[in-house]
């Protein structure tokens, strides 16, 4: 598998028969919710060209930043 | 390329299968397990079709393959957007119930990445539970309702990254005996899973045992006939605990 982040304003461009995402309202954001992530295999999309590709575990990292993945807030114990 | 879930081969039609019963009252016989769904970690996830809410006497039960052991991964959401069972790393446990969120800390580490690990949550109305590999872990806490509009994420992160089987609810408080049968009756790597069909699940889903691991909807094998269905294409595995 291949991982691909896009603009969110590009997602109206986004093929679905050629990703695995399952519809737009199913994309997971970036915090700010000015991108996306995608993920495909075997060729790329042609809607994908010129998008930096990242493996499994790159793209993991890129998810762990505070960009994708707020700071945890203990919860309040009731 | 299909939007389904990647389908493997696996489950009733061949690939590779355990067998194990166990369960009270038998059950066993034809159970085999040959299939699990693999989560990404990335933006895979599930919803059932409709909330569940488990009050009173309730318990929830899976096995998990989670493949680190870091970071936080949220296994129920009550609502899409907030924590429900949430791991924070192998050390503390967050369960929200009606009434708060209930902390279960441990010094140890109960479970591991890279392996299956079996997991439970216990309520009767008053004590709330939490069962890691047939062991209690993180004191009693107090017990509320816990409804599950989300499995494997809430929106936007908390992602679990790893394997699913054998997810199942009850409208029933396990009992310690119980739980340490599920987990363990099975035996060796690959047959730990047993029939739980003995112990009257509302919910159970079969991860891809049932379905041939193809498509995206999981049936419900439990008597509340929830169809859990898989979102942005997990992928089903022939892992099984």
């Amino acid at each position: 598998m291949k991982y691909v982040i896009l603009d969110a304003d590009e997602v109206d461009d986004i093929v679905f028969s050629e990703i695995f995402e399952t519809s737009a309202s199913t994309l997971r954001y970036n915090l700010a919710e000015t991108e996306t992530v995608l993920k495909y295999d075997g060729a790329k999309p042609r809607f994908l060209y010129g998008k930096d590709t990242y493996t499994h575990s790159e793209i993991l990292a890129i998810l762990a930043t505070s960009a994708w993945t707020p700071p945890f807030v203990p919860p309040d114990e009731d | 390329m299909s939007h389904s879930a990647i389908s493997l081969g696996l489950g009733l039609g061949g690939g590779k299968s355990a067998t194990s019963s166990g369960a009270p009252g038998g059950g066993g016989g034809g159970f085999t397990n040959g299939a699990s769904v693999d989560f990404d970690g990335v933006d895979d996830h599930a919803t059932p079709a409709s909330t569940i809410t488990l009050s009173g006497n309730k318990s929830i039960s899976f096995w998990a393959y989670l493949d680190v052991a870091s970071g936080y991964q949220n296994f129920t959401s009550p609502n899409g957007t907030s924590y429900g069972l949430l791991a924070n790393a192998n050390t503390t446990v967050y369960c929200r119930t009606g009434g708060g969120v209930r902390t279960f800390s441990f010094g140890g580490s109960p479970w591991s990445a890279g392996v299956w690990n079996h997991w439970a949550v216990t309520g009767d109305g008053s004590d709330l539970i939490l069962y890691i590999n047939g062991t209690a872990v993180g004191g009693v806490q107090v017990d509320g309702d816990i409804s599950i509009a989300k499995f494997c994420a809430i929106t936007g992160y908390y992602f679990v990254n790893g394997k699913i089987d054998e997810f199942a609810c009850f409208n029933s408080t396990l009992s310690p005996s119980d739980v340490s049968t599920i987990t363990n009756a099975g035996g060796a790597s690959g047959s730990k899973a047993i029939d739980l069909s003995g112990y009257s699940p509302v919910h159970w889903w079969r991860m891809g045992d049932i379905n041939g691991s193809s498509g995206t909807t999981i049936a419900d094998q439990g008597s509340g006939g929830v169809a859990m269905t898989l979102v942005n294409s997990p992928a089903y595995s022939a892992s099984v605990p």
